[in-house]
């Protein structure tokens, strides 16, 4: 398996505040990695610095051996936690729009996804619910047939029946060379999908394992190794 | 990339400022109805029609200023909505690269500013249009190309500092968004407080330029025609040269000032 992202010694300050302090990390494609940890403790910034949305204070990060920048992003799918798509547009413009500037990007697989949950294409996106704003942007994300998944808390704002539609989407729609990061800290609900997890808390890592490692050899499950771990 | 950019950019941007300036345009043809149907602008002989249509006048006159200022406003808002805001997030992460972004809403903003002087001097010929009118234009147009048609390095650098104010201008308002952007709180007002810093500091060096090169209109008063017109034009090469050099100093200095900070500076939190 070959490296997808690395960082050297990454450091994000804002002011005086340290988001991520000195990261050294090195994650491998073709696997689900979580990104745990509660609230503060950098995996958003971690993952806004991957795709290019902040410039590190100090280190280095490289995605599939390149630096942040236009090459990078044609190969990285990034899922953001607030909606970040032009309320004005139709859902079925936002598929166009996807389709001209990702061309890694299938129309159709998105169309199938929105038939699925009856999303109607020709709904404008501020006439619908948080929810359902939610689901179309996973949808555009996961129809993409990128090397690297970004995706920052895409579970935190739904209903448990809808948690488990995105994370059947997101299972069904990766394709198997591809990584999957995804940044959460309702941890039960995703350990059955992970294969690997970093458990990060106030910029720095406390933890990197295999799944699998967690569960036969120190015989726990992902939850109760976090609520060790991260036990206030 | 670019171009879908800029598709994209101006199916967006378009949609309010057409809407801004199609409502100048009928305001110009209902107040020149309603001047042609009473008889003129006080001369219709009744009290009422005649406050009538001064108001008409004062609601286009403001009407006008507020779409030119909209305008500009606007496009500044755009940019720092699709690049600054929840949007910059999608915009941010496009496989392109930070100069298409600001070529394409550049560009954009440009060709919406020549339309906004182009709609503002059309609602006026709706408005003040009649045969003397558009005979005078034509005399005022025929001297314009004569001055033109002459070797006049003076009237060149005009036309030169003319057709660039537009970019200018547009560069200057996203240098002022992005600068405002590194603020940690009250972005908007850093911006507003940046631009009200580059005007003070271009109007200074307007007016140290004026000194400097020894500008002075009172003595430049020459009799005849073709006199006075040679000697203003001596007279007002150096500080037009100046302000020539001085502008494209300062669009190069917010071009890169502004592809550094999205390059370098981005910092969406």
């Amino acid at each position: 398996m070959s490296t997808i992202f690395e960082c050297k010694n990454l450091t994000k300050t804002y002011g005086k505040k340290i988001a991520l302090d000195h990261i050294n990390l090195s994650l491998e494609s073709g696997r689900i990695i979580g990104l745990l940890g509660p609230n503060g403790s950098g995996k958003t910034t971690l993952i806004k610095l991957i795709n290019g949305l902040l410039t590190p204070s100090e280190g280095t990060l490289l995605i599939n051996h390149m630096v942040p920048g236009v090459a990078t992003k044609k190969i990285v799918s990034y899922l953001p936690e607030r909606t970040y798509l032009d309320e004005t547009q139709k859902v079925s413009d936002a598929i166009a729009y996807f389709a001209d500037f990702y061309e890694d990007f299938d129309p159709s697989r998105a169309k199938d996804m929105l038939d699925k949950l009856n999303i109607n294409p020709s709904l404008r996106i501020k006439t619908l619910s948080k929810g359902t704003k939610e689901k179309v942007q996973l949808i555009l994300v996961m129809s993409r047939r990128a090397k690297l998944y970004c995706l920052d808390e895409p579970i935190a704002g739904v209903d448990p029946a809808a948690r488990d539609y995105i994370l059947n989407t997101i299972i069904n729609n990766y394709e198997e060379d591809a990584t999957i990061l995804f940044s959460t800290h309702l941890i039960s609900d995703v350990e059955n999908i992970l294969d690997h997890v970093i458990f990060i808390q106030n910029g720095k890592i406390r933890l990197q394992a295999d799944v699998d490692d967690i569960r036969f050899n120190q015989k726990k499950s992902v939850d109760e190794l976090f609520r060790e771990v991260f036990k206030c | 990339m670019l171009k879908k950019l800029l598709k994209y950019e101006w199916k967006t941007a378009s949609k309010m400022l057409l809407l801004m300036h199609g409502i100048v345009l009928l305001m110009a043809i209902f107040d020149r109805i309603t001047l042609q149907l009473s008889g003129g602008m006080g001369e219709s002989g009744s009290y009422i029609l005649d406050t009538v249509n001064a108001l008409l006048m004062f609601a286009m006159v403001m009407v006008i200023g507020s779409v030119c200022l909209f305008t500009y406003v606007y496009l500044a808002y755009r940019f720092y909505k699709n690049v600054f805001t929840d949007q910059g997030y999608l915009t941010n992460t496009l496989p392109v690269t930070p100069t298409q972004i600001i070529l394409s809403k550049g560009i954009c903003s440009v060709v919406w500013m020549v339309i906004d002087a182009l709609v503002l001097i059309l609602a006026i010929c709706i408005l003040a249009g009649h045969k003397e009118f558009f005979a005078d234009l034509g005399d005022i147009l025929g001297e314009l190309m004569k001055i033109f048609a002459r070797p006049d390095p003076t009237c060149w650098i005009t036309l030169i500092i003319l057709i660039l104010a537009p970019f200018v201008t547009t560069i200057q308002l996203y240098f002022c968004v992005a600068v405002g952007n590194l603020c940690k709180i009250h972005k908007v007002l850093g911006s507003i407080g940046v631009y009200i810093a580059t005007y003070i500091i271009q109007q200074i060096t307007g007016l140290i330029i004026l000194v400097a090169t020894n500008f002075d209109p009172v003595t430049s008063t020459v009799t005849t025609e073709s006199g006075l017109h040679v000697a203003l034009s001596d007279m007002m090469f150096s500080p037009m040269l100046l302000s020539l050099i001085f502008s494209v100093v300062c669009a190069v200095l917010f071009w890169f000032g502004s592809r550094y900070i999205m390059t370098k500076r981005l910092n969406l939190q």
